[in-house]
């Protein structure tokens, strides 16, 4: 039974180092050579881990070819366009000015259902507001509404935008979050007679505004 | 390119576990095979006595290269020529040549076949 645990830990450290190592992404964003390589690789970890018999670096070799090969063919498609299209394919626009490409749709196997809820995903629920409909190498549906739709920015509006960046937490949790933030915490703590055991979340923006959620008591 | 740098790192790793087995394969094929041909010879001269000592000695030279080579072939294969092995030294002792020798010829192509499976056409 020892063994049985001794190797799951391994594999499970094995795996995760190399899920590290191909990058962040989900599931859904996988391109089709990733999801691919991840779904091998959780089927090749749970061979060693069930049958005993197997050595552990039939798992752990086969893993991490998997891995080298993935890197290497990243690398390659990050380099070569060619290469790039035969390993992710490229997208294909099924809505143009309007029309849904029906011949594409055939070539792609996607049913109107499957337009129709890639178009909701996207956040459109009818496809005449649809000006062109692509889809990703990744199997999404990316929009662009017709001019008579699309949301006004700012921009249209001529307001200038102020720009709060990036919130960077100075307390969490009663906690100053680093020895960086500390005077500009303690400063604003004293400010408000607060003590930092009473603050659950501090934030401060680029335009150097703070935000202050207290402790329920 | 620091993936590129991991990918390095991550072949080097494969090389070393395939240098490793291969090694550790090849190296207790070479040898039990000459273990086995010598415990052959002394069969066929009706020499028991050396043969009951080279039953064992290859029976205990096996155990500790079983150890080694269960990291890199299956288990049941080496546990295998391990029983083949320790069934040699009772059958010796009772002078059973035809089966000394067939028990011979299971563990030579045991081996044989465990040294195989590291060939890239198996």
């Amino acid at each position: 039974m020892l063994i049985s645990v001794t190797r799951t830990a391994v594999l499970y450290f094995v795996v995760i180092f190399c899920m590290r190592i191909m990058g962040k992404r989900q599931v859904g964003e996988l391109q089709p050579s990733e999801l691919v390589i991840t779904i091998l690789i959780s089927e090749l970890a749970s061979i060693p881990m069930q049958d005993l018999n197997r050595p552990i670096t039939s798992g752990v070799i086969a893993i991490l070819t998997l891995v080298f090969l993935e890197l290497v063919v990243s690398a390659i498609t990050l380099k070569s366009q060619i290469f790039r299209k035969i390993f992710e394919g490229k997208s294909a626009i099924i809505i143009k000015n309007g029309e849904i490409d029906q011949k594409m749709m055939k070539k792609l196997r996607i049913t109107i259902d499957d337009l129709l809820e890639g178009l909701r995903q996207a956040g459109n629920f009818s496809v005449d507001k649809v000006n062109y409909a692509i889809m990703e190498t990744n199997g999404r549906i990316s929009v662009q509404l017709k001019d008579d739709f699309d949301s006004v920015t700012k921009q249209d509006m001529n307001i200038k935008p102020k720009c709060e960046g990036i919130s960077q937490v100075l307390i969490a949790d009663g906690k100053i979050a680093s020895d960086k933030v500390k005077c500009d915490a303690e400063e604003q703590l004293k400010k408000r007679g607060l003590e930092k055991s009473q603050i659950f979340l501090m934030t401060k923006n680029d335009l150097g505004e703070f935000y202050i959620v207290k402790k329920e008591k | 390119m620091k993936r590129l740098y991991f990918g390095l790192g991550i072949a080097l790793v494969i090389f070393a576990i395939i240098f490793c087995g291969t090694k550790a394969v090849r190296g207790a094929e070479k040898d039990m095979k000459n273990e086995f041909f010598v415990l052959q010879k002394c069969v066929e001269k009706n020499d028991f006595e050396s043969a009951e000592k080279l039953a064992e000695k290859a029976e205990k030279k096996w155990v500790i290269y079983e150890k080694n080579l269960s990291f890199f072939v299956n288990h049941a294969e080496v546990c295998e020529i391990g029983v083949t092995l320790s069934q040699l030294k009772p059958l010796i002792k009772a002078r059973q040549k035809g089966d000394i020798n067939a028990q011979i010829k299971k563990a030579q192509t045991l081996l044989l076949h465990l040294a195989n499976i590291e060939n890239i056409t198996h």
